[in-house]
């Protein structure tokens, strides 16, 4: 097992090097200069081409690829070009947000999902499956930008029970968790969508495989039967779909982020792009690369674990 | 199985718990201090420069106006008066033998510089405003030299100062250099030294009513109350300014009471709606930014004035207007908006003058006949993905449809479509934008000195530059007139709207003083202040 990680990272690294030169090149390719979105457009042309030399934007581009890379190497992001400040400083600062509010979205996920899909396959066609269903079928259909907004509409502006802006403050847990609870909710419930309907469907195939009626047969517990033989069977797609969603999650809740208008990693690469701010956005692509590449390795771990078929030694 | 369970079970309690606990500490944690903080939903994602003199953005105009002072200020509220400020009286000018202007700013004694984080508090001496004001005339460390060229700022002792010009100006095109905007706040020489350029990016120190406290990346910037500012301690502890780029979020947070002001969408219909809730005020006020287009008069078919006259007699500034609606939306009849500066011209101008085209697409469409082009045109366009940009270049392309010219509307983020409108990519040009007078607008716009901003390839420079020259404002402002009645009646530039500012409040929140125009574009925020008990 342990080998088998260390030849993920290992691998990593030519994965991380591709990937970011490709971020490189790609953040260079968006028509627009950095230089005048951090002046505005007040700014004289002198004024531009002086801040474009200063942020080396004048080099050649290999010149500023060499550069990149080697303050890389040495771990150093760069700093901003619009604010001058470390670019890891800014990431630092919302990515706890971030991985607060994804986590805690799959929680609620994992959390109602399962259970609800579990329940639709063991008792198909039956009202709670059909109520599953419509659940599901809402959760994938609404937008969580609008779900967003209907929940701070009837939570906070008619009930006044949660707040409908920012996020908490990390030294005072109950206000964290009091400004987490709906952001949480609007990703959470579209997440459990997916969980209960890919659980549903899972454990329907499942539950009509051969050693499900040998466990049966034995006279075994129909919660041991389900639990102990069907659902850790069927627990392999439903942790690839976990993986998909936390790296997803980290990149797509920037809507979530834009309503309740709290920051996050999503939000900070979208106002990295609007102001051509290159050092930022390169930066939150790499971090978010470094976490799509962990993360598949958590989840090729949990593979071995949750099914002993999956052997890599 | 039973641990996973219990601990699924034990983390929704602990949610739940948290959750109630946090609502009951929320529901009843407001304030039992004597004055409130002022908690103001701004329409941004985050800051950009909080340098005033690089600040240009809305949310950036806002901030450094509640932190610095100029020599003198826009009258609160207003933009067409001035009054002392930081200047103890209104500076007067004299013409010397040489042919320049000295203008002598006496200051008052009691202004204090800011604590920062690297220095203490000081009081402001002629020192800080020589350098302020040197630091606004430098291209390396502003955004606004050009209005500063040719000047000589000097130190007559502690509290005078003595501002000598090449040219002798007016008090029309002098005094708002000097005011509260752009490079006319006066930054304080030791914070700004021992903070850095790059630190002031972010952590601004001036002499105003507030005080920088904190800046959360995204989050917000929190301001405490300056209880040394020199006209008095503010009403209010404190601002903090919230990024909410969210309109629908903004109005849902006035509304739980979260925010104190939001800004509004700039539509009539949301300021008619939002105006029917309970407890909120809907403020609609100047100044507008002005939408007006340029045509590049360079470019075929557009280098024939036919074919000009003809793209102007397409247009309907109703149809634009009606995009905001009255009266958020307002007709302009010039570049220059009559309604907020001198130098515009007026509907009765612009009619008389015969530079106010009503639309007319049959005799628009005989114009293109006659320039050749009776089947039409195509042309390609960009816009900003931005609805001030985007929604207007729908509405031209539905306007030249009419008269049988095919507009290819390409959608681009806002940067981009600064970036390619300076490489000439359109040869319709719209611009949206606010400036403080005539000159700016006419020499950014109309001029060769505007270099890649001159769209239309058109240039005024003799009328504006003749302007300049004379001290008399009457004269002046009918030279700049006469600026735009010549842009317009070549085509070259029009007039379109102006589109107002639209913020709510709650009805506890007074700003201290009437709202008929704001510079700095937000309600303005000062020491007389208050939010009264609910």
């Amino acid at each position: 097992m342990l080998r088998h990680i260390f030849k993920r990272l290992l691998l990593a690294i030519p994965t991380m090097f591709v990937v970011v030169t490709i971020i490189f090149l790609l953040v260079r390719v968006i028509p627009g200069d950095p230089a005048r979105a951090a002046l505005g457009d007040y700014a004289s042309e002198e004024a531009i081409q002086s801040l474009r030399e200063d942020l080396g934007l004048a080099d050649p581009l290999w010149q500023q690829y060499i550069t990149y890379l080697g303050n890389l190497i040495q771990a150093d992001l760069g700093t901003s070009m619009v604010t001058r400040d470390s670019t890891w400083d800014q990431i630092q600062f919302v990515l706890p947000h971030t991985l607060e509010l994804t986590i805690a979205a799959v929680l609620l996920a994992l959390a109602f999902g399962i259970p609800i899909g579990v329940i639709a396959a063991v008792r198909q066609n039956s009202a709670a499956d059909y109520v599953g269903r419509v659940v599901s079928l809402l959760g994938l259909s609404i937008p969580a930008f609008f779900l967003g907004l209907l929940l701070i509409y009837f939570f906070s502006a008619q009930m006044g029970i949660f707040p409908a802006i920012g996020a908490g403050n990390f030294s005072d847990p109950v206000d964290n968790v009091y400004h987490l609870v709906l952001p949480a909710v609007s990703l959470g419930l579209i997440e459990m969508a997916y969980v209960s309907r890919m659980t549903r469907s899972v454990m329907i195939n499942v539950l009509s495989d051969d050693y499900v009626r040998t466990a049966r047969a034995k006279g075994l517990l129909e919660r041991v039967v389900l639990m102990k033989h069907a659902f850790r069977a069927g627990l392999v797609p439903i942790i690839s779909l976990i993986g998909i969603f936390v790296v997803g999650l980290i990149g797509s809740s920037v809507l979530t982020e834009e309503v309740f208008a709290r920051p996050g990693l999503g939000k900070l690469m979208i106002g990295a792009i609007k102001q051509r701010d290159y050092t930022l956005l390169q930066a939150i692509m790499v971090i978010y690369a470094f976490f799509i590449v962990v993360i598949n390795i958590i989840v090729d771990i949990i593979y071995t674990v949750a099914d002993p078929r999956v052997r890599y030694e | 199985m039973t641990k996973r369970k219990r601990s699924v079970a034990l983390l929704m309690s602990f949610i739940l718990v948290a959750t109630s606990f946090g609502g009951f500490l929320g529901a009843s944690g407001a304030g039992a201090q004597d004055r409130e903080t002022l908690v103001f939903g701004i329409n941004a994602a985050d800051i950009g420069n909080l340098d005033p003199h690089y600040a240009s953005a809305t949310q950036d105009r806002a901030i450094v106006d509640m932190v610095f002072n100029g020599l003198v200020r826009f009258v609160p509220g207003t933009v067409s008066e001035l009054e002392p400020d930081i200047a103890a009286e209104m500076p007067t000018a004299t013409e010397n033998e040489d042919g320049t202007q000295t203008w002598t700013v006496a200051l008052r004694d009691d202004v204090m510089c800011q604590p920062s984080s690297e220095t203490e508090a000081y009081q402001l001496t002629s020192a800080d405003v020589v350098f302020s004001l040197q630091k606004a005339a430098s291209d390396d460390t502003s955004n606004y030299a050009s209005a500063y060229a040719g000047w000589t700022v000097e130190a007559v002792d502690d509290q005078t100062i003595e501002i000598t010009v090449e040219t002798p100006v007016s008090d029309a095109l002098f005094l708002p250099t000097i005011a509260n905007y752009s490079g006319g706040f006066i930054i304080c020489q030791q914070p700004f030294e021992a903070l850095g350029a790059d630190g002031f990016i972010t952590n601004p120190v001036g002499t105003g009513p507030f005080m920088f406290q904190e800046y959360t990346p995204q989050n917000s910037v929190v301001l405490a109350a300056n209880d040394d500012y020199f006209r008095g301690a503010p009403a209010l502890s404190g601002v903090e300014v919230r990024f909410i780029a969210d309109g629908t979020t903004r109005e849902l947070a006035l509304q739980s009471g979260e925010l104190h002001v939001a800004a509004g969408l700039p539509e009539a219909q949301w300021a008619d709606r939002v105006s029917e809730q309970e407890g909120v005020v809907v403020d609609v006020f100047g100044v507008g930014e002005v939408l007006f287009l340029n045509i590049n008069t360079t470019i075929e078919p557009f280098d024939d004035p036919l074919v000009r006259e003809a793209i102007m007699l397409a247009i309907s500034r109703e149809g634009h207007i009606a995009l905001s609606g009255a009266p958020v939306g307002e007709a302009v009849y010039s570049p220059v908006p009559a309604q907020l500066m001198e130098g515009g011209l007026t509907e009765e101008e612009a009619t008389e003058a015969d530079v106010n085209y009503e639309q007319d697409t049959a005799r628009a469409m005989e114009l293109l006949a006659e320039a050749g082009y009776e089947d039409g045109f195509e042309i390609d366009l960009v816009t900003s993905e931005m609805d001030s940009y985007r929604l207007n270049y729908e509405v031209l392309a539905d306007e030249l449809r009419q008269i049988g010219v095919t507009v290819n509307l390409e959608v681009v983020q806002h940067a981009a479509m600064h970036e390619l409108i300076r490489q000439d990519e359109n040869a319709l040009t719209f611009y949206v934008a606010y400036r403080p007078n005539a000159d700016v607008y006419l020499s950014q716009f109309f001029t060769e000195e505007g270099g890649v901003t001159n769209f239309s390839k058109y240039d005024v420079s003799d009328l504006v530059e003749e302007a300049r020259a004379t001290t008399d404002s009457a004269e002046q402002a009918e030279l700049w007139k006469q600026a735009n009645i010549n842009l317009q009646q070549d085509f070259a530039g029009y007039g379109i709207l102006l589109v107002n500012q639209v913020y709510a409040r709650q009805d506890t929140v007074d700003y201290g003083h009437e709202l008929n125009a704001v510079i700095n574009l937000y309600p303005g925020i000062d020491e007389t202040t208050s939010i009264s008990g609910d």
